[in-house]
């Protein structure tokens, strides 16, 4: 099943679909989070938290998106909420009733295992894109520059950077889909 | 069980939960939803703060940004939302307020014309009593409106999941349509233009950028525009990016009217009393 298929099956509430939405995607984000802070506690809780909060605005996500730009823009937000409030807040959890994941060393070895493979993971999906593609990508959804910006040091106009972003992104839910 | 299965079964049984719980309330949630738009576009205002010298410098607007508590605050708005793809919504907002009571009535129109329309009154307690409707279009006059009738309290309860919009847009109609520009220019930057206009009038505009803590795609992007003469509330634009790869939503609020009245008997009962009537 696609992304879109899984979450819209979750919106229907099958629980499945969401668990293997998690399951595809849990690498990725925990990746995406594992490079910005220092602790790999710290990226297991605010995995957590995005997932949690992904389920909560899984109504909201607009499929023919890309789900996986979907979800790193909430890991983003949850981290630069627990970077401004100096913890990590478990809001969508407390929503969502769930209990406080309880981890061990084996757990944080793990984390750190997926996230190399969610590094090696998004590494390998942005080597596949045309040049200019992925560096607007980059720059755009993970490093998370302004498109003035990165017009500026591609020397093109923000309208060409928001089309190489869009391309790109196209491409990589056409191949994220091919292989799921 | 690793503690990414520990998650994982828990967001599986969270799934289902979710779904039967949004099956027992859907009119409250779907009502409550479109008081959280209403709301949303009114207050949300974080971003940068002014510095002090600048708030100093700029901000003498305070007769219709604290006004008399005694008199009853009553706006009529009215909020234009084009969203990516061009499609236009058209939301109408009148509210009578004055301290921690308020009296909101909200229309949109719907794309077939129709108008889902909200009436509801908040007691000085925080309790909301609201009658949801739909009126055809060229409807009838607002007092032979009749609507489904519920109560919502603002004091959580566990197990129901529209408590926490119920608190939150509670809380937010309490504080009143005038709350959100007292913030906006609180938090804004003024826009050193002198030749400004907004709604015809000429306008000193406060600007709040996208909060910075939140540039992820919710993070929205304001001006509020108070006249420049009298400090009186123009209205807002809000824009808000929800894909890096689309046109922005945009969000146009203008007030129509905004008066302050006396609290004579037949206004306090405008205060207090439903217009619709109960189904």
């Amino acid at each position: 099943m696609t992304d879109d298929e899984l979450l819209a099956a979750a919106v229907a509430g099958d629980g499945d679909a969401f668990a293997a939405f998690y399951r595809r995607h849990s690498a990725l984000v925990i990746g995406y989070l594992r490079r910005r802070v220092p602790e790999p506690e710290l990226a297991l809780d605010l995995a957590a938290e995005t997932f949690a909060a992904a389920l909560l605005g899984v109504r909201r996500y607009r499929p023919g998106g890309l789900a996986v730009a979907w979800l790193l823009a909430i890991a983003q937000n949850k981290l630069l909420e627990s970077l401004r409030r100096g913890r990590v807040e478990a809001a969508a959890r407390r929503k969502l009733r769930l209990e406080p994941v309880v981890y061990d060393d084996a757990d944080l070895a793990a984390v750190e295992e997926r996230a190399a493979a969610g590094a090696a993971q998004l590494s390998r999906l942005l080597a596949e894109l045309p040049g200019d593609q992925r560096e607007a990508v980059l720059a755009r959804v993970v490093d998370e520059r302004e498109y003035t910006e990165i017009a500026a040091a591609l020397d093109c106009s923000p309208q060409v950077v928001r089309q190489r972003v869009s391309r790109g992104l196209r491409t990589l839910r056409t191949r994220l889909e091919d292989r799921a | 069980m690793t503690a990414f299965d520990q998650l994982e079964r828990q967001l599986r049984e969270a799934t289902v939960a979710r779904r039967r719980r949004r099956f027992s309330r859907p009119l409250a949630v779907l009502a409550l939803a479109a008081a959280c738009v209403a709301a949303f576009l009114v207050v949300e205002a974080g971003g940068p703060r002014q510095r002090d010298d600048e708030r100093e410098a700029t901000a003498p607007m305070v007769p219709f940004l604290a006004p008399d508590p005694d008199k009853i605050v009553y706006v009529h708005a009215t909020t234009v939302t084009i969203r990516p793809g061009g499609l236009r919504d058209v939301l109408v907002t009148e509210e009578w307020h004055r301290g921690r009571e308020t009296h909101r009535i909200v229309s949109g129109t719907n794309a077939d014309g129709s108008i889902a329309a909200l009436d509801h009154v908040i007691d000085e307690h925080g309790t909301m009593r609201q009658i949801g409707a739909d009126k055809p279009a060229g409807a009838k006059p607002e007092a032979e409106i009749t609507g489904d009738y519920r109560v919502y309290h603002s004091r959580p309860r566990s197990g129901d999941e529209a408590t926490d919009d119920a608190t939150n847009v509670i809380a937010t109609e309490q504080a009143g349509f005038l709350a959100g520009f007292r913030k906006g220019i609180a938090h804004g930057r003024l826009d050193p233009r002198e030749d400004l206009t907004f709604a015809g009038r000429p306008a000193r505009r406060y600007h709040v950028g996208p909060d910075p803590a939140r540039t992820g795609p919710h993070s929205p992007d304001q001006s509020f525009f108070v006249d420049r003469d009298t400090g009186a509330p123009l209205g807002f634009v809000s824009t808000l990016q929800l894909n890096p790869d689309e046109a922005p939503m945009t969000s146009t609020q203008t007030v129509d009217s905004l008066q302050l009245l006396d609290p004579t008997p037949a206004n306090l009962a405008r205060l207090r009393t439903l217009t619709f009537k109960r189904r």
